[in-house]
């Protein structure tokens, strides 16, 4: 397991798919590194703790956290970052993995890929709904506001 | 550290709850935002609903979330003083929206078929509204500013979107196993099944058949190429070739919709998302089904 191999490529591939998805060019670059700091921590705790569940999580709540931080910087919505990060981590090859075997009548493998896909999704969600729930609470914290709502 | 979790606690059931209650509408009533702007008459009360209703368009068509969606649109309405009944419901392909101007319900629906991710037509419409909730920007001019944003051009359009999406795909082929001549191959399997499929957009095809159409061109390419023994790893130049059609951001943002409470929203998105898999199984499997039986060999 190459960690920079994995870093390096995702980076240019994610630069590829901003430019696709048409963020705006200043925002390209700081899309990019979520999600390649996003893919590497993925790869890094699939391969040492081999819990797919986990590794899409933590992925999930950086690439949230790093596009909250970024919108902070470049004023643009979290979303544009957080799209482009999740692109490599989302299950749409378990999806197409789980279809192909139903194509091909073997329901075992189908079956699994379609469970590992559903929990994929949601790990993902959660990840960025914690992200986002952080953030919010981050800021009201270092503006005073302790347990009083507006 | 204490005051951290509670708060998140308190967020947390904030957002959860957020999408089906009114508390950011009361919220935003009873906090410092100016709401001195009011809509003097019927018919301006008219065009503030084209505007909504424009702007929800705008939104879904260019790939915002339909949460994003409906508190833009809710943030819009109600942010001028004589508007109130102000409900808003999106779904992944409409948006309805009705509000009361002194006791007259006006109500719209608007449809969009299209899909066409643009970030960075989200990022303009975000800091539209924010302008428009904020500012006394009158009716006309902020559908003169929507329209400016319709009509703004793509950075990289046509030729130049195939070879960025071919650059990103081909360097997860190189990731998922390939060799950096599966690589190569797949950087030029991608930009000729995009660029066919821009030659047909003109047939009007359901996004159904585009998308087997678009599976069987990459796996036709695949399995010629790799008969011929250029490519290595098979599976992995046809994932990479397909990659771009993956429906992954829609499922994610169908179980995001399904846990905050939007339900329409979240299974409608779960079943086209499925359905785009079957069509990218259907046209892959037929692909390599038939290989097979022509003699090929999938290691």
């Amino acid at each position: 397991m190459n960690l920079m191999f994995h870093f390096v490529l995702s980076f240019f591939a994610m630069i590829g798919f901003a430019a696709y998805f048409s963020v705006p060019r200043s925002a390209m670059v700081y899309a990019a590194i979520a999600g390649a700091v996003g893919w590497t921590l993925y790869n890094y705790v699939y391969y040492t703790h081999h819990s797919l569940y986990l590794g899409m999580l933590l992925a999930a709540f950086s690439i949230g956290v790093l596009g909250e931080i970024f919108s902070r910087i470049k004023k643009y919505p979290a979303t544009v970052f957080i799209i482009v990060g999740i692109i490599p981590l989302v299950p749409g090859m378990n999806l197409y993995y789980t279809m192909l075997y139903l194509v091909e009548s073997n329901t075992a493998k189908a079956l699994s890929e379609g469970i590992s896909a559903i929990v994929t999704a949601g790990s993902i969600s959660i990840g960025i709904l914690l992200a986002s729930v952080f953030s919010a609470s981050i800021l009201r914290v270092r503006k005073g506001i302790y347990f009083t709502r507006k | 550290m204490f005051f951290l979790a509670f708060d998140c606690s308190i967020n947390l059931i904030d957002i959860v709850v957020k999408s089906n209650c009114g508390i950011m509408r009361q919220e935003q009533k009873e906090g410092g935002i100016n709401m001195d702007f009011a809509i003097t008459s019927y018919k301006e009360a008219q065009s503030l609903m084209e505007l909504a209703s424009f702007a929800g368009y705008l939104l879904l068509k260019n790939g915002a979330e339909v949460y994003r969606v409906e508190d833009t649109l809710t943030r819009i309405c109600s942010s001028r003083k004589n508007i109130d009944h102000v409900e808003v419901l999106a779904i992944y392909t409409s948006v309805m929206i009705s509000f009361r101007y002194e006791g007259e319900m006006i109500t719209s629906l608007r449809k969009t078929n299209i899909l066409d991710i643009n970030l960075e037509k989200v990022a303009l419409l975000n800091a539209f509204s924010r302008k428009f909730v904020q500012e006394d920007v009158s009716v006309k001019e902020g559908i003169a500013l929507l329209e400016d944003i319709a009509k703004r051009e793509k950075e990289f359009e046509g030729l130049k979107s195939n070879l960025v999406a071919a650059i990103g795909c081909s360097l997860f082929a190189i990731i998922l196993g390939g060799t950096i001549t599966d690589g190569i191959i797949s950087f030029f399997i991608v930009n000729v099944e995009l660029w066919i499929l821009q030659m047909v957009s003109g047939w009007n095809l359901k996004f159904f058949v585009q998308t087997i159409l678009g599976a069987v061109l990459a796996s036709v390419m695949a399995t010629t190429f790799h008969s011929v023994g250029w490519i290595h790893n098979l599976d992995a130049v046809t994932i990479g070739a397909v990659m771009i059609f993956f429906p992954g951001v829609a499922i994610t943002n169908a179980v995001r919709d399904l846990m905050s409470g939007d339900i329409l929203s979240g299974s409608t998105g779960i079943v086209k998302s499925l359905f785009v898999a079957l069509a990218l199984a259907l046209g892959v499997g037929l692909v390599l089904r038939f290989y097979t039986m022509m003699g090929g060999v999938i290691q």
